[in-house]
């Protein structure tokens, strides 16, 4: 039933959630146009966008400070809620996301070395040495977890790589910088601010290709999620196919960390949200909703990182591992203890 | 193992241990961004140098961070032996099950929004102990329902800790807080810490480990298993119950002068325990102070790297390496292969 064609039930089905994130998804854009320092009137938007004679400083601010920042988290947003859906559906494990299993760390990591220790590696290459810390990374952990039942052992193994990681990041970060707070939340935990259109033009061509890419493989997780034996019962193969869903999932996060660092929780809560209002497992429907909705949550989050304590800003990966990892808890503790050994 | 066998095996362990402890603070003191000679050191120890930089140095700004450290690290250690005892999980520490994070935020809250609320900072890690018992009080209930099983157990605590974490991060950088303070609170430091902490953080030092000493003996008496202890004479609950609260004060009191240290209270112990066995007796002891020279050992280690060790711009760096980042990097390892040992049984 998975790989079959889609009915038109589950078609209905999907085009309200739909509608609704497409029109939360404006209503953020719009909040993230109008407000902040300056506030911009509508009619200032207006006649910014259209180039007419106006205010110089609220037209560069439009137009050069909230729009890329508004473009930049909608495609990370969406890469995230995209490779979460993926690892999720591929490892069989709705506690998996990229930020509990030591990817995004080791993405992170390699970034911040760059950037700290001002190696001359051009920008356009960040994304492939983040995708090399990230495989790292969740390579430790897979082979640390190898042989442990059960998710919560995983979990907990990526949690103490990524605290390994994250020392290593300390001491970078305290050693070869002077006193530079934001550098540290940047790669800790995430971060959008001053992000230009550069910064989108080198997101935009992996936005392009690697979400296609992931749908691609969502007939492949489908199978997946039916368990291995069936999987391969069906003709797949299941190690390879799943390693190739793996290294997808993470280059997408790769990319999204070379420019805004390890935002964590999005890409875990995003396929789950998405699959408890679709009410499907399909990963043909719920990747792209998904999608969607990280986007969404994503902007969200940014808001409040803007403009709660405007002027002051508080890094947005604060925030989405506040929000986020509440309902993570949550969720954590409703589970029955029966999947967890030790 | 006999009693006999045990009491000469601690009586060595102790006996290797002190003078590690006296080395290694030596070492300390010596070291830093003007080197002494140990000659040096023991003259402005013993008071008979006349150089009053020296003096200076050695005695205001060296000597008391070398006390906080072994005191944190004692308490700590203990704290770590103690949850080990009392919850029977080999996988629990302070930083684990959110006690650290809990004290740190209610410690951090205290001091950026009623600077004046208390009368001295000494009050400061009774506030912190109501961080630390309510986070863990809390992270306990909602986890009766599913079982609190180690793994599960650890699991929560972590994840409670990076929101706490996430939560203090946010007030410390709404009062535009700089690098040393944000990473002090977080992730535990050593750096800046003078005579004004070891002054208020001894006598709980003091204090809580003699209490801790005193119920060693029913401690022993809890790992018989609650039905004989309880036969025995024991009351089971209310001993469990005092011990958790001296492990959270203990926790505290080091929480609220040297921020978050994590993992020291997990590898004391099963170093400890490996070395003298699992009786409280000489278990406490023997964690506390071997986790006091660890702690000594990864300050000063912490510091040597920063010295030695030249990136670039590090020409205009103000802050020292962070203690708790040098312990990260040595326990979370541990920490994996712990897991492994109790993940991978069969």
């Amino acid at each position: 039933m998975p790989s079959g064609p889609l009915s038109d039930a589950t078609g209905r089905r999907i085009l309200l959630p739909v509608f609704i994130l497409f029109a939360s998804l404006a209503a953020l854009f719009a909040v993230g146009v109008k407000w902040g320092t300056p506030v911009l009137e509508w009619s200032e938007l207006a006649s910014a966008l259209l180039k007419e004679s106006g205010d110089e400083l609220k037209r560069t601010v439009l137009l050069d400070i909230r729009l890329p920042r508004l473009s930049l988290g909608l495609m990370v947003g969406a890469m995230l809620g995209a490779s979460g859906t993926l690892m999720q559906g591929a490892m069989n494990n709705r506690l998996a996301g990229p930020e509990l299993l030591g990817i995004s760390a080791g993405a992170s990591l390699a970034v911040a070395s760059i950037m700290v220790l001002r190696l001359p590696v051009p920008f356009q290459l960040h994304p492939l040495l983040a995708l090399g810390g990230g495989l790292a990374g969740g390579a430790v952990v897979m082979l640390a977890a190898r042989g442990s039942k059960g998710g919560t052992g995983m979990l907990l193994i990526g949690m103490s790589v990524t605290a390994i990681l994250n020392g290593l990041l300390i001491v970078l970060i305290v050693m070869g910088t002077s006193n530079d707070v934001n550098l540290l939340y940047s790669y800790l935990l995430g971060s959008l601010a001053n992000r230009s259109w550069e910064h989108v033009g080198r997101m935009l061509p992996w936005f392009v290709v690697m979400l296609p890419v992931a749908m691609v493989f969502t007939r492949a997780v489908n199978l997946l999620q039916l368990g291995d034996e069936t999987a391969s019962g069906l003709g797949m193969k299941v190690d390879r196919t799943r390693l190739a869903i793996l290294i997808v999932c993470a280059l997408l996060v790769a990319v999204t960390v070379a420019q805004c660092g390890p935002i964590g929780y999005v890409s875990l809560l995003a396929p789950h949200l998405t699959r408890a209002v679709l009410r499907s497992q399909d990963a043909r429907l719920v990747l792209p909703v998904s999608a969607l909705c990280g986007a969404a949550l994503l902007t969200a989050a940014d808001q409040i990182a803007r403009l709660l304590f405007a002027p002051l800003e508080i890094p947005v990966g604060i925030w989405t591992t506040l929000v986020g990892g509440s309902i993570f808890l949550l969720f954590l503790l409703r589970r029955r203890g029966s999947d967890i050994h030790g | 193992m006999k009693a006999a066998t045990i009491r000469r095996k601690f009586g060595l362990v102790i006996g290797l241990l002190l003078p590690a402890l006296a080395a290694i603070v030596m070492l300390h003191i010596a070291f830093g961004r003007t080197t002494l000679t140990m000659e040096e050191v023991a003259r402005a120890l013993f008071d008979l140098t006349d150089d009053n930089g020296q003096r200076h140095i050695v005695w205001n700004l060296r000597l008391p961070r070398v006390l906080v450290a072994i005191a944190a690290g004692a308490m700590l250690g203990l704290a770590g032996a103690i949850l080990q005892v009392v919850m029977r999980n080999p996988l629990i520490e302070p930083g684990l099950i959110g006690v650290s994070s809990g004290s740190v935020l209610f410690v951090v809250l205290t001091m950026l929004y009623m600077p004046d609320g208390l009368p001295n900072h000494a009050w400061l890690p009774l506030v912190a102990l109501l961080g630390g018992v309510s986070t863990v009080g809390v992270i306990y209930l909602l986890n009766r329902k599913g079982g609190n099983s180690s793994a599960r157990l650890a699991l929560t605590g972590v994840v409670a800790t990076s929101i706490l974490q996430s939560v203090t991060s946010l007030l410390l950088l709404r009062k535009q807080e700089g690098l040393a303070s944000i990473l002090l609170w977080n992730f535990g430091s050593l750096n800046g810490r003078v005579w004004t902490q070891w002054n208020y953080v001894w006598p709980w030092a003091l204090t809580l480990l003699a209490l801790a000493m005193l119920l060693s003996r029913k401690a022993s008496l809890l790992q018989l298993g609650d039905a004989t202890a309880a036969g025995l004479g024991l009351a089971v609950n209310r001993t469990r119950l005092l011990l958790l609260l001296i492990a959270a004060a203990l926790t505290a009191a080091s929480v609220s002068v040297v921020g978050a240290i994590g993992f020291v209270g997990l590898i004391g112990p099963h170093i400890a325990a490996l070395l003298v066995g699992r009786n409280p007796l000489y278990l406490f002891p023997a964690s506390a102070l071997f986790s006091a020279v660890l702690l000594t050992a990864a300050d000063w280690a912490g510091q040597s790297v920063t010295l030695k060790l030249s990136l670039p711009g590090m020409a205009h760096h103000v802050t020292s390496l962070p203690v708790g980042a040098v312990t990260t990097l040595m326990g979370a390892p541990f920490f994996l292969y712990l897991l492994r040992k109790t993940l991978v049984k069969k």
